[in-house]
């Protein structure tokens, strides 16, 4: 009677998951070492850096604060520049860079050697730009390094 | 309940945790690199009241000035962007190899030529007076200058180099309502020649090898950037916006 056992009814074979993990650590490896960590963005803010066939590539591991300037989406004649500090909109910017660079300077590092990248928008005036440069310039602060954010042109 | 053979670490759920992790470095990072034109600000020294400026002569100042309406002005004429390279490349290389001020080429910046024994001689002088005055950082700065200067000639096989006006540099002049854009192209037009210049003499000295090949990393590189950099250095000055 064996012989004519009718077939046990099989499953599919079932894929064999135990390689699994190991694939999803390589991607996570993979996302751990080739990615740096996205910074905060403004909103409302149009920013559209210039371009540059000179632009240099910094290290993702180098200390850097960011600083953007723009004029506001759907800006009147009238509208200033907005200056945004990390993503805070400081209407005073003049004083408020100092204590901003001085509270996001790192444990073991001085404020002079963590650059500043200025993402800012074409349009903006030279004015805006200038009151930024004297204000990490100011003796207190020392924020000397700069580095102007710019696209590949 | 089946007997066990031995407890096994339940390993489903490992995989759950490795996907959270990657959702969250997928979403919170990113592959762009950042890039830009790194600048330093000039450092603000309290100058003393006896202090007096060095003479600048017109001919060692490579002037830009632009306007409200972005437009440009570059050695006294009207210019486009696109013509800041040819100047500013004559700028640099007009008097390279002609250090005879009475009949080279009036309209470009000087070249002042150094050997060892006349770097040797200045630091020995500098030093001098620094014992006379030992807090005054001018001198001080001038014999990190001479030691530089020093040490680039000694690099070099011929002993000796040509170097620019110390008082040679790029101004760039702007006006309140000029736009960033527009400030930025002007930078980056200086960079591209200023980048050419130490590429022709990277081949010159160093056997045909580019600027862009060296490495930072390295060594012998680190040295020959610091020669190229002394032999044709980026002074960029920017006067304070008044209106």
């Amino acid at each position: 009677m064996s012989k004519f056992r009718k077939e046990e009814k099989k499953g599919q074979p079932a894929v064999n998951t135990a390689a699994l993990p190991d694939i999803v650590f390589m991607l996570l490896f993979f996302f751990m070492v080739a990615t740096r960590p996205k910074e905060k963005e403004p909103a409302n803010v149009e920013i559209e850096i210039p371009g540059s066939s000179v632009a240099i590539e910094l290290n993702k591991d180098d200390d850097t604060d960011y600083l953007w300037a723009g004029y506001p989406i759907n800006a009147g004649p009238n509208d200033l520049v907005e200056v945004f500090l990390d993503d805070q909109l400081e209407v005073d910017f003049t004083s408020a860079i100092g204590p901003w660079k001085l509270a996001n300077k790192p444990e073991d590092k001085e404020v002079y050697e963590v650059v500043t990248i200025f993402k800012i928008d074409d349009d903006v005036d030279m004015r805006t730009v200038f009151k930024i440069k004297e204000a990490l310039r100011d003796p207190d602060v020392k924020g000397y390094k700069i580095n102007y954010s710019t696209k590949e042109k | 309940m089946a007997r066990r053979e031995g407890e096994e670490i339940s390993a489903g759920s490992m995989a759950d945790i490795a996907f959270l992790l990657l959702i969250f470095f997928i979403v919170t990072t990113t592959m762009e690199l950042e890039a830009g034109i790194p600048s330093n600000l000039p450092i603000k020294v309290e100058l003393p009241p006896d202090f007096e400026f060095p003479e600048v002569k017109k001919r060692d100042v490579f002037a830009i000035s632009i306007n409200a309406n972005n437009q440009l002005r570059v050695e006294e004429e009207l210019h486009e962007i696109e013509d800041i390279g040819d100047l500013l490349y004559s700028y640099f290389s007009a008097n390279m190899y002609n250090t005879n001020n009475d009949n080279n080429d009036q309209d470009w910046a000087r070249y002042e030529n150094r050997t060892i024994e006349n770097c040797k001689a200045e630091i020995k002088l500098a030093k001098q007076e620094l014992e006379e005055n030992p807090d005054d950082i001018f001198i001080q700065s001038r014999i990190l200058k001479w030691e530089k200067r020093l040490a680039v000639c000694e690099s070099l096989p011929s002993g000796t180099f040509n170097e620019i006006h110390e008082t040679a540099v790029i101004q760039i002049k702007q006006k309140a309502k000029t736009s960033y854009g527009t400030y930025i192209a002007v930078q980056n037009e200086i960079r591209v020649i200023i980048n050419q210049v130490r590429d022709e003499k990277c081949k010159e000295l160093y056997n045909g090898m580019s600027y862009k090949d060296l490495d930072s990393e390295l060594e012998e590189d680190q040295e020959k950037i610091r020669v190229l950099r002394m032999l044709v250095p980026e002074r960029i000055i920017e006067p304070p916006i008044k209106n």
